[in-house]
């Protein structure tokens, strides 16, 4: 395991630095998430893992670079597909909680 | 917004799902590619929201086994108003046929209107339009807008301009009438005798007198000459007026005038008895041609005949006709008639006869006289009466000079 996981992510690092040199974006690329924030009343995450936390009061989404928290008033998700997750309301913080290590929380 | 009604036009179900860890089955929608959207967390157990409503089914099967319970809330869109609409045969076959009729019917001219002539026009004008092809009930792409223009000027001389309009069912002939100038005050024009006279008077207030106390004259003999001759000094003022030679005559021209009437009666009268015997023959006609079906001619010395008709003209203008005609057996009698009566009823007519021709008022210098003679016509004697008068009266009638 240890070591399929190091090849893994030499082959990460490879695509981005290949990505970087070609200047391409690496959300497309690399599978990173995309938050977009539109004022306070709306964030759409690209390339999002599920949704861990549904209240109206907090949303909290899975990425994979850690779990994106949306916290605010008369929260809802606004629309879901499989690449793309809108969350619509009041938005008064947000938060990225990067992973420790490789652990990831969580999974569906 | 385009999203908005393209979700209306495909139609979604507005669903509610209960159960434990609701935001697991948002990831397996996610996962199957079932897009939802304006979810509501509505309680910690009950989430709404909406998804297309051919994804239901999918919707459906997502659940099963795991404990959630799903429920359709609400159905939107076209999908689901057209089904409605279709479970309502009778109304949607109502609606169907209401368009298609007002679609037909709304193709057809239903009213004929005339605009801006005078009254005593639109009779010929209607006449006009309906033998060009407008009428109600005229299909409104048939008709010959420029045709129907050009026929109104051409049969209805009193137009100086025709316009058809078709506004949706309504036919609208415009026209506008031509200022009638011959009568105006401007116009040239002799005067000229009425009927035949002997001239008693001429006065000329405008003109050039062509006639002189004494004259015979015949209807239609110029009186009084609009045209100025051209050694008169008239004639060279008008010249130099830059104006033609031509004036509105006008004048009195007073006559001796007659008039005569015309009268007659028969001495011998015929009585028709008719005997009973009739019969009954056909005559068929195809073109030009007439063929004798049953009878040929009448089988009676002295009938009377009664015919009636029937004709067609099917395509083409090819007439077809059969016409019946009934002889009808007659007795003639000859019966002789006073003669002095006789005689004195053709001068009442020919009295009666004058008495019409003559203009009131008009003042009697001779007569009136009356003669009688008995002529024969066709075998039968006749009274024939002539009554005449002199009277003294105004001969003039204005013509206008076409120059």
């Amino acid at each position: 395991m240890p070591l399929e996981s190091r090849g893994r992510s030499r082959i990460k690092s490879f695509v981005r630095s290949l990505s970087e040199s070609l200047e391409m974006p690496q959300d497309v690329v690399l599978d990173v998430p995309r938050v977009t924030l539109i004022g306070n009343v709306q964030v759409q995450i690209g390339n999002h893992k599920g949704v861990l936390e549904y209240t109206p009061t907090r949303i909290r989404i899975r990425t994979r670079d850690g779990i994106l928290v949306v916290e605010g008033k008369r929260l809802k998700i606004g629309s879901i597909f499989r690449d793309e997750v809108v969350v619509e309301g009041r938005i008064e913080r947000l938060d990225l909680d990067a992973p420790r290590g490789n652990k990831e929380e969580g999974a569906p | 917004m385009i999203r908005r009604a393209w979700t209306y036009m495909s139609g979604y179900v507005v669903i509610k799902v209960k159960g434990a860890n609701l935001e697991r089955f948002l990831n397996r929608l996610a996962r199957a590619d079932v897009p939802a959207w304006d979810t509501q967390r509505v309680a910690p157990h009950m989430l709404v929201a909406r998804v297309g409503a051919g994804n239901f089914r999918r919707v459906r099967a997502i659940c099963r086994g795991q404990g959630w319970k799903v429920a359709i809330v609400e159905k939107v869109g076209l999908p689901f108003v057209c089904a409605a609409a279709l479970r309502r045969k009778a109304l949607l076959a109502g609606a169907v046929l209401f368009m298609a009729a007002l679609f037909v019917a709304s193709n057809f001219v239903w009213f004929v209107r005339i605009e801006g002539g005078a009254e005593e026009l639109e009779e010929r004008i209607m006449a006009v339009v309906t033998q060009g092809g407008l009428r109600p009930g005229t299909p409104v792409d048939q008709i010959d807008r420029e045709r129907l223009q050009r026929s109104l000027l051409l049969e209805v001389n009193e137009l100086a301009w025709a316009a058809v309009n078709v506004k949706g069912t309504l036919a609208v002939v415009e026209v506008a009438e031509r200022t009638v100038t011959e009568t105006g005050e401007s116009a040239a024009g002799n005067l000229v005798a009425a009927q035949g006279g002997v001239v008693e008077q001429v006065r000329a207030f405008r003109g050039h007198a062509v006639v002189k106390p004494g004259d015979i004259v015949r209807a239609g003999d110029v009186l009084i000459s609009g045209f100025i001759p051209p050694e008169s000094d008239e004639h060279r003022r008008l010249l130099e007026e830059n104006r033609p030679p031509y004036v509105r005559a006008d004048g009195v021209v007073r006559a001796r005038i007659w008039y005569e009437g015309k009268g007659r009666a028969h001495l011998v009268s015929l009585r028709e008895t008719p005997t009973g015997n009739r019969a009954t023959g056909y005559l068929l006609r195809l073109g030009n041609r007439t063929w004798q079906v049953g009878n040929s001619g009448p089988p009676f010395e002295s009938y009377v005949e009664a015919r009636s008709a029937w004709e067609a003209e099917p395509y083409g203008g090819y007439p077809v006709g059969l016409e019946r005609v009934v002889y009808i057996e007659v007795d003639r009698e000859r019966e002789p008639i006073d003669e002095d009566e006789a005689l004195e009823s053709a001068k009442a007519a020919a009295l009666i006869d004058l008495e019409a021709r003559v203009p009131e008022g008009a003042e009697f210098v001779d007569g009136p006289h009356v003669d009688v003679q008995i002529i024969i016509e066709e075998g039968r004697p006749i009274a024939q009466a002539r009554a005449w008068v002199e009277v003294l009266g105004e001969l003039g009638r204005f013509e206008p000079i076409e120059y």
